[in-house]
């Protein structure tokens, strides 16, 4: 395997290696979760005020999980690489589809560190407790207006992303009835094509 | 409510030895220098605080007999701030400080123990959403310095105490917000120095 610098010597490795695969599906199971909580959470009386703030910490844990899972995933392709496109895609599926795993990977990026600075600033002050019991220290002070803003822009961010996600499912299994091995070699890490 | 009459009692005692007229004297807390703030922690984690911004508070000191020092302070309760104005609300409604119902807090002293210089142990009976407990407050003069009243002198109190407010009939969200209630208040009053100098 190439050394930090010269990836470009090395083959694509055959199929995704089973943490990548292991890490693509966690992230795909939490960010609907995540999503959902929000709408949830915001929701949810004051007046219950316990189970509200629990809602809260599910959710920023989910966040903050999706974050270091996503840049666990950033490293593995770094290092590692991914399996090569199918070679009779057409060029601006192909494209398309590079294009999209970009703007996906940077929403996955970019949510949660807007979230955090949401929790950060958000005027009722509640620290940020991962699993709910490792504090999470705020490095901006609660400031309202800020915080109208970059909530608005992680919950247009975040919407965005899952609108994304799902097409980005949608897409892989239209390839799957197709009979390309996208699916497959994300399931199961088998490259063998499906008979079709 | 506590750290405002504790305040008035902190001034009475200064005052005793500022002044010499032998009679009783009576002074109002200036509220424009003084907070009456409340911290809780939450779920064990974390806590939070808000404050009265509005009292009127009226110290009388005998100098004559300092066990007769007396204060009195009256809280508006409509003046609560937090800095999330959401939970302003909540602490106004029924299940906190019903400001429906009481709109006004209220702590008068019994009396005041001079335990060291310039500090003050001022039991009293605090009101608060129509139940009436004892408390104990703790006073420290923690400065003395001219006023910006020309001849006048300012003495600075911090008035400490705690409170259970379960025993107000405050029980709402037991398991997220601590009964205990830590109280800070910060106080100044004016002495005319002047005018009772001797």
């Amino acid at each position: 395997m190439p050394d930090d610098g010269a990836p470009a010597a090395a083959p694509p490795p055959v199929s995704w290696s089973r943490a990548q695969r292991r890490l693509h599906w966690w992230t795909a199971v939490l960010i609907p979760c995540g999503f959902l909580l929000a709408f949830v959470m915001v929701a949810w009386p004051l007046s219950d005020l316990l189970l509200k703030f629990l809602l809260y910490q599910a959710h920023k844990t989910i966040g903050l999980t999706v974050l270091v899972l996503v840049l666990w995933r950033l490293l593995l392709r770094a290092r590692r690489g991914r399996p090569a496109a199918d070679p009779d895609l057409p060029p601006w599926q192909a494209r398309a589809a590079h294009i999209g795993h970009l703007v996906l990977y940077g929403l996955m990026l970019a949510v949660p560190v807007l979230g955090y600075f949401v929790a950060a600033t958000a005027p009722a002050g509640v620290p940020t407790l991962f699993l709910l019991v490792i504090p999470v220290p705020h490095v901006v002070a609660p400031d309202e207006a800020a915080f109208g803003v970059l909530r608005a822009v992680h919950l247009s961010l975040a919407t965005l992303l899952v609108v994304l996600a799902a097409g980005h499912a949608v897409m892989a299994v239209q390839h799957h009835r197709r009979g390309r091995t996208t699916l497959l070699r994300m399931w199961r890490g088998a490259a063998t094509p499906p008979v079709r | 409510m506590r750290r405002r009459t504790a305040i008035g009692i902190l001034i009475a005692l200064l005052l005793g030895p500022v002044g010499s007229a032998g009679a009783a004297e009576s002074y109002d807390i200036d509220q424009r220098f003084g907070a009456i703030a409340f911290t809780v922690r939450n779920f064990g984690m974390f806590h939070t605080d808000g404050s009265f911004r509005r009292f009127t508070g009226h110290l009388t000191i005998d100098e004559a007999h300092p066990g007769n020092t007396h204060v009195l302070v009256v809280i508006d309760m409509t003046s609560l701030a937090t800095r999330w104005a959401e939970a302003a609300n909540m602490l106004r409604g029924e299940t906190y400080f019903d400001i429906a119902h009481f709109p006004q807090a209220q702590f008068e002293s019994v009396s005041v123990t001079l335990t060291a210089p310039g500090q003050y142990d001022v039991a009293g009976r605090l009101t608060l959403r129509g139940v009436t407990q004892p408390i104990l407050l703790h006073a420290a003069l923690i400065d003395r310095h001219p006023s910006a009243t020309p001849g006048a002198e300012d003495a600075d109190f911090v008035i400490t105490g705690d409170l259970r407010r379960s025993a107000f009939g405050m029980t709402a969200d037991r398991t997220f917000v601590a009964d205990r209630v830590d109280l800070r208040i910060n106080a100044r009053i004016r002495l005319e120095a002047p005018s009772h100098a001797g």
